[in-house]
């Protein structure tokens, strides 16, 4: 009897955290939506979304027609886009991180960012320009997904173990920075664009930016979060995971590709952003536990809170525009330091 | 109804393990299996789980290919207790008893009162509920291997195959599980098959022991009959002085290794 009551009152806590931080989430984006050179009252940007997404245009009286196309065109693309990447990064992560059984896993271990990066680079040097505006979100992404592609080849020759697989991405990675080197190296003028590229930012998304983000996420979290009690048993081993009633190499091949596709889609929208996906399901962990089922959905909410708010801070905020990228490190690296020494110190890793 | 493991084949990195293995494993009865290191003990288990296939040959289990069973529907027969056991994340012990239950489990349920109940009585049975609520990584790996063996035995199947699975416990514990698997082979019918190093414990629980050199069976039936000084000559290059012990009601081994002069080489 005791003990039933114990398991609800866990329930019923982790389901409070994970509504707190949805609702978070919804309160940022209203507040972040208002924040800006304009300032909008928030009850405005309420009657904005409510006006544009319920179609009742007669909650748009009082707001000026300018305020809702700034809330409505500009800011809320941006906004979503960066909740929905920073989302993005952090499932991608604590899928990494379970999969290849190292916490220090992130969604970039196997080479998708330098893969996207040199993607990005060859589109911007030569100027490629076929699906205007496209062209180098296309380029990050097969650059990404044909790295991640070379990265599992190199390392099953007869089994994929996360040792070859963490070394394969290792190799990759090396090499492909040499070849963004290289590229900046031949660029000339160009060179600061594709700087500017690595460095992340979210400014002048669109709403098809968020479309496509949503769209890969979505499809991303079902998978993931369909395989995540299989996930929980690979923290087992193969071998024990097997025993009990995973196949091992198919799980973790779909979960492979459907964390890489997210982290792919997110690094080719956005460029590269880092420590969120590392940083975020390590302070989960600590609230949720390390079972994926819960932990999955609880750094979904928390990366899109910390990376819109990096977003809505260099944006809003600082009084010059900070690349994205530059500012989650500057952040997130000395926090991952403080974890890491707490942890150690406790005998946690 | 058991297991019919024919003519297997299997190397591993190119270094052949199995050449043509044969054996039967009859349901209701505790195997030991001994031999030194390298001898294939361990893939043999590997095999009898589908973690590992045979290059050659067929494994029959109830009478259907083992290769045509789901891993999901095989983790319904078959538990096992790995040597290696290393938990990389912070689960509690309760919540790594409770993975022996997912295979019951549809997917997204939540425990039912029945598996509340087998995790509580296998923590119960191995002394593992009193910390129940520790992390897993914080424990000692002797406690670590009782709660994997509770896994198992949450898991609540026919079939418990243990890979070493006393590796690193003391001798009351190592007892003290062992009874436990002795006690489901004798009361509810469930069989047992255990990878042993020590050739008295084994001899003391089992019923039947097959020894096992380079990949192929040496010898195998009742304890008596291969326990004896020959085999544990030949297969493990020591002396060996074997007979039935009251007090432990089994046959029993006294070792001693083979002195320079017996086999006419420097040691």
């Amino acid at each position: 009897m005791k003990k039933k009551h114990a398991g609800v009152e866990i329930r019923l806590f982790r389901g409070g955290w994970l509504l707190l931080l949805a609702g978070l989430l919804a309160g940022m984006i209203v507040l972040a939506a208002g924040l800006g050179q304009m300032a909008v009252p928030w009850t405005d940007v309420a009657r904005v979304i409510f006006a544009k997404t319920f179609g009742h245009p007669s909650l748009f009286e009082g707001v000026g027609e300018v305020a809702a196309a700034i809330v409505w065109d500009v800011r809320l693309p941006r906004i979503l886009t960066s909740a929905i990447v920073g989302a993005g990064l952090a499932v991608s992560g604590t899928v990494f991180q379970g999969l290849l059984l190292n916490p220090l896993a992130d969604p970039y271990t196997l080479g998708v960012s330098s893969g996207a990066a040199f993607g990005a680079s060859l589109a911007l040097i030569l100027n490629i320009g076929f699906m205007g505006t496209y062209s180098v979100p296309l380029f990050a992404f097969m650059g990404a997904e044909l790295t991640l592609g070379f990265v599992l080849f190199l390392s099953s020759p007869r089994q994929t173990t996360a040792h070859n697989l963490i070394l394969s991405g290792i190799i990759v990675t090396a090499i492909l920075s040499a070849g963004i080197s290289f590229l900046k190296y031949i660029a000339d003028e160009q060179v600061s664009v594709i700087i500017f590229w690595l460095m992340g930012s979210f400014a002048s998304k669109t709403w098809s930016d968020v479309g496509i983000t949503a769209l890969v996420l979505a499809a991303g979290l079902a998978v993931c979060q369909y395989c995540a009690r299989d996930l929980n048993l690979m923290a087992l081993g193969g071998r024990s995971a097997g025993a009990l009633g995973v196949n091992v190499k198919r799980t973790s091949r779909v979960l492979l590709l459907s964390a890489s596709c997210i982290a792919a889609v997110c690094v080719s929208v956005s460029g590269i952003i880092g420590f969120v996906g590392l940083l975020v399901p390590h302070m989960m962990r600590e609230i949720s536990g390390p079972d994926n089922r819960i932990l999955i959905p609880f750094s979904m909410f928390a990366g899109g809170i910390l990376l819109l708010a990096g977003d809505t801070v260099t944006r809003a905020i600082l009084p010059r525009e900070i690349p994205i990228g530059v500012l989650t490190a500057l952040i997130g690296g000395p926090f991952f330091c403080y974890i890491f020494r707490r942890r150690q110190r406790r005998g946690k890793f | 109804m058991g297991f019919h493991v024919k003519g297997i084949r299997f190397s591993f990195n190119e270094v052949p393990i199995f050449n043509d293995l044969s054996l039967q494993f009859s349901p209701g009865r505790f195997y030991g299996i001994l031999g030194p290191n390298g001898s294939g003990k361990t893939t043999l288990l590997d095999m009898l789980i589908a973690h590992l296939r045979p290059d050659a040959g067929q494994i029959e289990f109830m009478g259907r290919p083992l290769a045509g069973f789901s891993h999901h529907s095989l983790a319904r027969y078959i538990a096992l207790v790995p040597q290696d056991y290393d938990i990389r994340f912070p689960f509690t012990v309760t919540q790594t008893v409770t993975m022996g239950r997912y295979p019951h489990m549809p997917r997204f349920s939540a425990p039912d009162r029945r598996d509340l109940r087998s995790v509580d009585a296998a923590l119960e049975a191995t002394g593992t509920e009193i910390f129940r609520n520790r992390l897993i990584t914080e424990l000692s790996s002797g406690e670590r291997q009782r709660v994997v063996f509770a896994r198992a035995l949450a898991q609540d199947t026919p079939w418990l195959l243990l890979d070493e699975a006393t590796a690193h416990l003391d001798i009351a514990h190592t007892l003290g599980i062992l009874d436990i698997a002795s006690g489901l082979v004798r009361h509810k019918g469930r069989t047992v098959i255990a990878v042993f190093h020590d050739m008295n414990i084994a001899a003391a629980y089992c019923d039947e022991l097959i020894l096992m050199k380079n990949g192929d069976i040496h010898a195998a039936g009742s304890v008596e009959s291969v326990l004896t000084q020959s085999h544990i000559r030949s297969v493990f290059q020591v002396a060996a002085k074997v007979g039935y012990n009251s007090y432990v009601n089994a046959h029993q081994v006294m070792l001693k290794r083979i002195t320079a002069a017996e086999t006419g080489l420097k040691s």
